[in-house]
């Protein structure tokens, strides 16, 4: 039911083509404007930088910068909620999760990631968001 | 030498009774050579001569001849007695009174007069006496001519010499007594002397060796630096390994250097602030001691300490530092042991990077395949056929277990490596073996394998990772329902008892031949049975439930009969605020455990 939520104008950001399209295609299902799909972190923040992106999904190992280092940077310029993130890392550690969330992610996500359960969970957070 | 040698020659224990009577014999033969050429001194009586004659050579005879070595000492005297006896019959025969040949009496005197003891003064004396009276005693000679007296005042003469020689004997005894003792010590002490040399002789060898030894072992360390050091910290002994390591020759360094001159500057004033701040450990050499002892203390004999190189490259080395003692058991310095770990750390990164790396590079393609395969499958304007879905379950389940193999390597990697993420919080083991149980669930249909679960109605709460317990329960069910044949059945059951929560998997599966129990959790084992029925995986399950079990404190065991089945149980510690019911403060476990 992605009508039911509103259409955030999205960003996603994968060095791999093949995740970028299926992060795409989940974006889409969820209901979300995917409004930027670039291969690298420094493309990500450009693009961030330029304003209007709403939700970012960022893989955390990207060449130029990883998905990481994009959301600290905007995190140290910005307000909090501009724009959301959430990371996508193949990394299963409990570090690298912990390390995503102080660095100000609203949600972290490991691969793989079933494309449905995914845009479902990106769905709760919007719902979350916009409460 | 005051002691003639002749009597020394006479009172020594080695003349035999033979020796002594040569001078009486030699005194007879003259006696009888001057007889011979000087007829005026003939014999007047020829048969008292020849029975003195007789009874000297019958004494001499028995002189050479008798075993007097196993006779009384005394005994041998008999023998000057009656060689007196028959020189007093001579003399009868040669003149009586007025012989020639009365002197030779003194003979046997000598001998007599020269044994031990003043009571052999009066017998050589009074034998004299009566010897030298015999022409009267025969009636050879008239008592009334005044040469009767010839016979007393002889041997009052030989009394006088006898005494003279007695006393001489006797000091020459004891001298030679003395002498012997003397010269017994001397071959002591020569003997002692020559072992001692021998002693010294192979204890410098093996001094030598042993320096030698030390030298080769000393040379031949270069893979770590050995500096030994005094009570100050200041360099003794520098070898190759320490050169190699540090930059600096033996030269430079020995007597020259303190240890602490080669130890990170920021890194020794901050260790030893921990200790002692009034320290300054660099120029402080007094306290150096205090700084060992209490680095010995605070980090242990072996800790990590960073080296500074000649030129200026900082290297971390392990170092173990070691008292030096002395003979008298005295510490007398220190000795440092630095094993370079600038590989050992390069090592470690690049299995981290490899890690990482073999993380992103496999879990990447799976995440792609996993997530189209959905797509297709959720495909709501084209549903696939029965038949398609299956293939794509296929599909899907073999992605999977490629996916939980590279799970299973990373976790593996990082166990080995020491990097194994434990995220402890208070957590249900009933919720997470049911949790198991279900997820076994499709494969035990699969497999028609009847798999059930005993757990208790009240909650078992136990402080872990609930990710790792899972993963644990996972293998340990996945594991039964491969070993499990048709028809069989896997029962999952938890307990609690005070102080640990135990949870069972038991199947009646193949089982596992006894010789291989041992290696079960070895990595890559396979067992036997698991070859022979070609079941499925690489080896890695039960280490990795190991290492999990392990991490939680907590302990596996198995038991097993081939062909009847299989129990593994994992047994963890109840946290003490559960297990008693009542809150424990102070610990973060405990309030974890009763929050």
């Amino acid at each position: 039911m992605p009508t039911e939520n509103r259409a955030l104008r999205t960003l996603v950001a994968d060095d791999d083509s093949d995740i970028r399209s299926l992060m795409e295609i989940t974006a889409i299902m969820a209901g979300l404007d995917v409004v930027s799909v670039v291969s690298d972190g420094r493309a990500a923040l450009e693009v961030i930088e330029r304003g209007g992106i709403e939700l970012a999904i960022l893989d955390v190992s990207m060449p130029e910068m990883s998905g990481l280092e994009v959301l600290a940077s905007i995190r140290s310029s910005r307000p909090r909620t501009e724009p959301r993130v959430v990371i996508v890392s193949a990394s299963v550690d409990a570090a690298s999760l912990a390390a995503g969330l102080e660095s100000g992610a609203d949600d972290y996500v490991t691969k793989p990631f079933s494309p449905r359960r995914f845009a479902e969970r990106l769905k709760e957070l919007i719902e979350e968001w916009d409460a | 030498m005051t002691t003639p040698t002749w009597i020394g020659r006479l009172v020594g224990d080695s003349p035999t009774p033979g020796l002594k009577q040569i001078p009486s014999v030699a005194g007879l033969a003259l006696a009888l050579l001057a007889i011979l050429f000087a007829p005026r001194a003939g014999m007047t009586d020829p048969a008292w001569g020849w029975l003195g004659i007789l009874i000297v050579v019958v004494a001499t005879i028995a002189a050479f001849l008798l075993p007097w070595r196993r006779m009384p000492h005394t005994w041998t005297l008999a023998l000057p007695l009656v060689t007196m006896v028959g020189f007093g019959f001579f003399r009868v025969g040669t003149g009586g009174a007025s012989s020639l040949f009365g002197a030779l009496v003194i003979l046997p005197v000598v001998w007599i007069a020269t044994e031990e003891g003043r009571r052999y003064i009066a017998v050589a004396a009074v034998s004299a006496c009566v010897v030298l009276q015999m022409p009267y005693l025969l009636g050879e000679a008239s008592w009334t001519d005044g040469m009767v007296l010839r016979g007393f005042f002889s041997p009052f003469v030989y009394l006088i010499f006898a005494a003279i020689l007695n006393d001489l004997a006797h000091r020459s005894r004891l001298q030679i007594a003395s002498l012997s003792t003397l010269a017994e010590q001397r071959a002591t002490l020569l003997a002692e002397a020559e072992r001692q040399a021998r002693d010294l002789e192979a204890s410098e060898a093996r001094l030598r060796e042993s320096e030698q030894f030390n030298r080769s072992i000393w040379e031949a360390i270069v893979a770590e630096s050995v500096i030994a050091v005094d009570l100050r910290g200041e360099v003794v002994a520098w070898n190759p390994g320490a050169e190699r390591m540090l930059g600096h020759t033996s030269d430079e360094t020995v007597g020259r250097s303190y240890i602490v001159d080669f130890i990170d500057a920021g890194q020794l004033v901050e260790r030893t602030a921990e200790f002692d701040s009034s320290i300054d450990p660099i120029n402080d050499h007094d306290h150096f001691v205090d700084l060992i002892s209490a680095a010995r203390e605070g980090y242990g004999d072996n800790a990590e300490w960073t080296y500074l190189h000649a030129d200026g490259t900082k290297i971390p080395v392990q170092l173990s530092a070691s008292p030096r003692i002395d003979q008298t058991g005295q510490v007398v310095g220190f000795i440092f042991i630095g094993t370079d770990l600038t590989q050992a750390r390069e090592v470690n990164k690049l299995k981290d990077e490899f890690v990482g790396m073999i993380s992103h590079e496999l879990r990447t393609p799976l995440s792609s395949i996993l997530g189209y395969l959905e797509l297709i499958r959720d495909e709501a304007e084209e549903p696939l056929t029965p038949e398609q879905l299956a293939y794509l379950a296929v599909a899907e389940r073999n992605a999977n277990r490629l996916l939980s193999l590279v799970g299973d390597l990373l976790f593996t990697a990082q166990v080995e490596a020491g990097k194994f993420p434990l995220e402890r919080q208070t957590v249900e083991l009933g919720e997470i073996v049911a949790a198991a149980v279900e997820s076994g669930r499709p494969a035990a249909e699969r497999n028609g394998v009847n798999l059930e679960a005993e757990l208790p109605q009240n909650p078992v709460v136990v402080d872990g990772d609930p990710t790792r317990l899972a993963q644990a329960c996972d293998n340990l069910i996945s594991n039964a329902l491969k070993f499990t044949g048709r028809g069989g059945s896997v029962t999952v059951s938890l307990t609690e008892s005070e102080t640990e929560a135990v949870i069972a998997v038991q199947d009646t599966g193949m089982g596992i031949p006894a010789a291989e129990i041992d290696r079960l959790f070895t990595r890559f084992f396979r067992s036997s049975t698991a070859m022979r029925q070609a079941v499925q995986g690489v080896g890695l399950g039960l280490s990795i439930t190991k290492a999990i079990v392990t991490a939680h404190h907590g302990l596996m065991g198995v038991s097993s009969v081939e062909n009847e089945g299989t129990t593994f149980t994992i047994a963890l510690p109840r946290p003490l605020g559960i297990r008693r019911g009542v809150e424990v403060a102070g610990n973060q476990m405990n309030e974890e455990s009763t929050a």
